[in-house]
This record gives C-alpha cells, structure tokens and sequence, in this order.
C-alpha cells in the first residue's frame, strides 16, 4: 500500500508538472492543484498507514495518527483559498487581455 | 508569556478594523497607530528576550512538544522589530500616494503581511512556520496584483506558480522530517533529530533549505525576485524588498543553527552565498533603472547574509544578524526614494531622470546615506556589517569568500554611483513635488543606518547576543520543553 | 440552467445542507466537523440555491463578513489573556448532559469567514462572468 501510495505521489507531481510546464493559465492552475495534492498524500503517507500506538491509552491497538491529518486539512484550506485566488487572477489576465490588445 | 505573540495579534486585529472603518481619515489614524502598537509590541519582546532568554507560549495552554507553541528568541524578536518598523514606514510613504478605491485593501494586505511575517519570525513549531508563510505569501501575492495591468498580472502569476511550488517543497519536508522524527515542534525536532535515521533527515533538510532558499532567493533560486519587485505600486515594493526576502533568510537561519546546527564552515553554504552575491551585482550592472538595479542588489546582499550563516560560528552568525538588520533599513530607504521619484516623476528610469539633486538636495542626502551604507563606507552601519562578515570570513579562513565579498561591495559602489550620476546629476528637471510623506519615510529608514552606524555597539551586543542563542540549541529546547 | 428538476431539488437540497452545515459546526468540538466543514458546507447550499433561484439582487459586503469572523476568532482568544491564561485558552463544562465549551466561538468564527469568504469569491466571478 504504501508503495502504491508513493507511486501515486509521483504520478500526480510528474502530471502536475507537465501541466504547469504548458503554456495556458487553466492548465497551470490545475497543475497547481495536483501538485499541492501529491504533497497532502505525501504528508498522509509520513504520519505512517498502518497507525501507530497511542501513547496514553492501555489498549494497544494501532490508532490513525491524528497530526498528518490536521497538517493536511490545513493545506487543504490554504491550497483552497490559493485556488480560488489564481483564478480570480487568470480570469483578471483573460479580461486585460481584451481590454488592451 | 502571551508577549510572544502580541506581534501578530496586533497587526491581525488592525487589519481587521481597517476593513470595517468607512472613513479615510479614521482608517489612516487607526492604520498608523497600528503599526505603531506593532513597534512597541516587538520591542517589548525584544526587551522581554534579551533580558530573560526564549519568550515561550504554550497557545491555548496546551504543554509542548503536543500543542502550539511560540517562541521567541532574541533573533526572531529582533526580526520582529525591523519588520514592525519597516510596515510602519512604508505605510507612511503609502499615505503619500493614496489610492482612494484600493486604500482599505491595501491597510488590511499591509498588516497581515506583518502579522505573517512576525508569526513565521516567533513560532516554535515547524508546520506553523509553514501556515505563517503562507499568510504573508498570500497577502503579497494581493498587494502584487492590486490594481495591476496586464503585463504585471502575468509576471504577478510566475511569481505566484514558483511561490507555491516553494511552499509544497517546504509542506514536504515537514512531512518528511515528521515521518523521521514524529514531531513537528522545532524544540522537539532539535532534540530528537540526532538520534533519527539520517536516510530522513538528509532529505527533509535538502527539501527545506531548497524551499526557504526560493523564499530568500539565493543562487540558483533567484529568477523570480528582479521581475517581481519591478510590478507593484512603489510602497509596496519597498516593503517587499525590504522585508519579504529576509523572511526566507531567517528561516534558513532557523534551519541551520537550531534544528540542524552547522559546526564550522559549510562548503556548499558558502558557494551558494558567493555565487548569489556575485550573480545579483552582475545582474544590477546590466540595467538602466533605478529601482530594477536595487532589487539586483536585493538578491547580491542575500549572498553576504548567508555566507555569515555558512561559516558556521556563532561569532560570524551575529555578523550576519548584524548585516541582515542593517541591510533591510538601508535598503528599504533606497527602495523608499524610489519609489517617491516614481511617484513624482513618473519613472525610474535612469535614461530619463537627471539633477533631482538640484530640485530636491534633501532626498539627494537620504540617497547619498543609504547608497553609502549599502556600499559600506565609514561611519554608516554598512561598514561594521561588512567589516564583521569579513572578520568573520578571515578567521574562519574563507579567503576566497572574504575577496569574493570585498570585490562585490567595490562593484554595489559602482552601482551607486551609477544611481546617483545617472539620476541626482546633470541639468534640473523640470520641478515636481515630492511629499513631506515621504522624505519621512526614507528617514525612518535612513536615521536607522546612521544611528547604527555611529552607535552600532548596541546593535552589535543584540546580534551577538541573539547568535549566541542560536549557538546554544539546547538552551532554546530546555525553555520550550522544560518546565513540565 | 434553472430547470424545473434544479428548482425542486434545490427547494429541499439548500435548507437541508444549511441545517446540516450548522449541525456540523455544533459537534465539531469532539466528532467530524468543525468550523471550516461547517462554513464549506453551508456555502455550497447557498451557492446551490444562487444557482437554482438566482442571485439576491443588489451590493453585498461579504468582505465585511471575512473581518467579522476573524475577529470574533482572535477575540475567542483574546478572553484568556485578559484572564492571564495562555492565548486561545479554551474553558469547558458541562449543563447536566450538554458539554459547552468557549472553543464552539472560535469555530463560530471560522465558519463565518469561510461562508463569507467562499460567498465573496463566488459571487466576484459570477459576476465578472455574466
């Protein structure tokens, strides 16, 4: 599994990168946005698949480690706002262009 | 200690009300005074890190290494200070050249940037680091394309792509380090980073400094930073050049004393610094404008930062303190009579600007301060900056580094003259007015440089103090951690 | 676009995402959800509802709500400091069986910046699209 996972990181940043490489706005937002995708994945596969053991608790049972996934929720967020922001400033660049051939 | 984090609060909460408030006059007001309480915020924690070491607050009472945490050592109080100052000058300089329909958006950009800056400078917790770059990317990436054309909306949109591919390097090597050592916290991270595989480490590291090397625009990270600088309205440039690239320069900081800590010179360290200094001041000799050839000098000066870093001792890490805090007053008042030039004559172009000198010998006078400064020239704090990393440069050996810095700092001269006779000489233009506004702001900048450089024992006692902090991991680990 | 299926769905879809939205918002504290869950959700249903019955007419200050929200944010945390606590100390206690705690303003703060920043943002492009 974490193999795959780690294949997909790699496949999703070579994707990104390709896009971002082109030469058309939309295609480098999404670039973008795969991007910080295979970097939220990555984060996901450091906090470790298999979870780990809880330090307070008495039963060992492995347990999700919570951090990565407040670490990525808060990527999320920023990489949401950054989205909408690039947008906005893709479309700006669309409408200059009309207006100042 | 809630002193920690009054620094980004401040500015936060101004921000805020500078949205809210419809009347100019009441939002200017409660602008300024913002930016003033930010001021007394950071020197108090100045006063409050050099007296009793590392500010420490656990946010939300929550005990390290678990929760969040804030700590503010002399370096990053002292950063905090110099970005203060420098918001509140520039803001100043703002006021010259209002923007009735932007004026709100540019208040609120201003103090958030502050509020990310100062957080990235006082944060103990490597992931928030990250949150605090972003808030101040964020709020320049608005500033950069306020009010743009075209041409500036599309370098603004390369600015954005590389800053946002900088920052997913830096998310990974959080995430790397976390994988390696099971903590994000910089305290914990420095404590329990030499017992981790280094088959982690390594890379987190790498991953790390490539990121804070993009934001601090090193060789071979720099492209970015001459287009940039030459798009926004020219406060905001000053402010940027100014400020936003010592950001990237502390962290590096941060990097390579507390949670990686170098012990003597770094050979690829001190390349990367004699190559960027080289590279920018080559850069600078090949333009014709004022304000592009400074912000190749932004990229040259970063070089002699990180060569303090790179030589490794806590005696050349206060050299570089030094040259950081005296660089970002001395440039940043350069940037200001830039931009008020623009401001007033519509360009800064040095083809088309002469004998500003004769129509305004004042604004002549802070450049000539600065200019000289930058350069390094007795008695302005230019000289002991340069006169420190040099020392430093000496004992540690580095020879070809120190003549690498020596020639640099003949040719960033040159540069200046080239300013100066290009634009301050020649026959009178035809007169325009430049604000009082904004001779106040190059001499917030300007006074700076003097007073370091007649008094500079002070600053120097800081910076040394601050380098011997940094010198000392386990005195910063024992303060966040301890006590519980 | 505004299709009689859209409208009919929207009739039942937008009132029950903005409950589901504050309902998410109110068990944050210690299940799945939480401010910006919240404040995506409720957003959505709004939009849902722009899309389906069009926009309300006239100049809305969503940016005013972004400045709102923060606020009510770093004031959350604000009231331990004046306490002498850490900033963002948090308190709980319990009614009988209802836990409460000081956080749920933070998040409520959280949730009116997402709401009105994602509103904001909507609305900018749609109307620079139309």
């Amino acid at each position: 599994m974490n193999a795959l996972l780690a294949a997909l990181v790699g496949l999703l940043f070579a994707a990104g990168t390709w896009l971002l490489l082109g030469q058309r706005i939309l295609r480098q937002v999404i670039g973008l946005g795969l991007i910080s995708h295979g970097a939220n994945l990555m984060v996901l596969l450091a906090g470790g698949l298999g979870g780990r053991h809880a330090p307070l608790l008495a039963n060992p049972t492995p347990r999700a480690d919570p951090l990565p996934q407040a670490l990525i929720l808060t990527a999320i967020v920023i990489g949401f706002g950054i989205t909408a922001f690039l947008l906005a400033l893709g479309y700006r660049m669309h409408a200059l262009e009309e207006d100042e051939p | 200690m809630n002193a920690a984090v009054a620094p980004v609060v401040v500015p936060l909460l101004t921000a805020l009300l500078c949205v809210g408030l419809q009347a100019r006059r009441t939002r200017w007001t409660v602008s300024l005074a913002g930016g003033g309480l930010s001021v007394l915020a950071s020197l108090w924690l100045v006063a409050l890190a050099h007296g009793h070491g590392v500010v420490v607050l656990r946010v939300g009472s929550w005990p390290a290494p678990y929760g969040i945490v804030f700590a503010a050592d002399l370096l990053g109080a002292l950063m905090s200070a110099i970005g203060s100052w420098v918001a509140l000058w520039t803001l100043v300089a703002l006021a010259a050249q209002p923007h009735p329909r932007l004026d709100a958006f540019f208040h609120a950009g201003w103090h958030l940037m502050l509020a990310g800056m100062n957080g990235a400078f006082l944060t103990g917790d490597l992931f928030n680091l990250y949150v605090f770059f972003e808030v101040l990317l964020v709020t320049s990436y608005f500033l950069v394309t306020l009010g743009a054309t075209r041409r500036q909306a599309r370098e603004a949109f390369t600015y954005v792509a590389v800053n946002i591919v900088a920052s997913t390097i830096l998310l990974m090597g959080v995430a790397l380090l976390y994988a390696a050592v099971g903590s994000v916290n910089m305290a914990d991270l420095a404590a329990r980073i030499p017992q981790a595989s280094p088959g982690l480490v390594r890379p987190a590291v790498f991953l790390l400094a490539v990121a804070f090397g993009v934001k601090a625009a090193v060789f071979p990270l720099y492209a970015w930073l001459p287009h940039t600088y030459a798009i926004p309205a020219g406060p905001v440039a000053a402010y940027f050049g100014g400020m936003l690239t010592k950001v990237g320069v502390y962290a590096l900081y941060r990097l390579f004393t507390t949670l990686q800590p170098l012990h003597g010179p770094e050979p690829w360290l001190l390349a990367v610094a004699g190559l960027t200094m080289v590279l920018g001041v080559l850069g600078a000799l090949a333009q014709e404008d004022m304000r592009r050839i400074l912000s190749f000098h932004i990229v040259s000066q970063i070089g002699y930062m990180v060569f303090g870093l790179g030589l490794g001792t806590p005696q050349a890490w206060a050299a570089g303190i030094f040259y950081t805090l005296h660089n970002i007053a001395a440039k940043t008042a350069l940037l200001l009579v830039s931009s008020a030039v623009e401001a007033s004559y519509g360009t800064t172009s040095l083809r088309s600007l002469a004998g500003l000198a004769h129509a305004h010998p004042w604004l002549g006078v802070w450049f000539v301060v600065a200019a000289l400064s930058l350069a390094g020239i007795p008695p302005l704090s230019g000289f002991w900056a340069k006169l420190l990393v040099v020392q430093a440069g000496l004992e540690a050996g580095e020879f070809a580094g120190v003549a690498v810095a020596l020639a640099v700092s003949l040719v960033t001269l040159l540069s200046m003259l080239k300013i100066f006779t290009g634009a301050f000489w020649g026959p009178p233009p035809e007169r325009s007015h430049i604000s009082p506004l904004e001779h106040a702001s190059v001499v917030g900048l300007a006074a700076l440089t003097v007073a370091w450089g007649v008094g500079g024992g002070t600053l120097l006692e800081l910076a040394t103090a601050a380098a011997r902090a940094l010198g000392d991991p386990a005195g910063y680990v024992r303060a966040v951690l301890g006590g519980h | 676009m505004r299709t009689v299926v859209l409208k009919t769905v929207a009739k039942v879809v937008v009132p029950a995402g903005i409950l589901h939205g504050l309902r998410l918002l109110v068990v944050g504290h210690d299940a799945p959800g939480g401010g910006f869950a919240a404040g995506l959700v409720t957003a959505l249903a709004v939009v849902l509802g722009w899309l389906a019955f069009g926009t309300p007419a006239g100049h809305r200050r969503w940016e005013f709500g972004v400045s709102l929200g923060l606020a009510i944010g770093v004031a959350s945390g604000l009231g331990a400091v004046l306490l002498g606590r850490p900033f963002l100390t948090h308190a709980v206690s319990f009614v009988g069986p209802v836990k409460l705690v000081t956080s749920l303003f933070f998040d409520v703060g959280v949730f009116v910046v997402v709401v009105s920043a994602t509103l904001a943002a909507v609305r900018t492009l749609w109307e620079a699209g139309s």
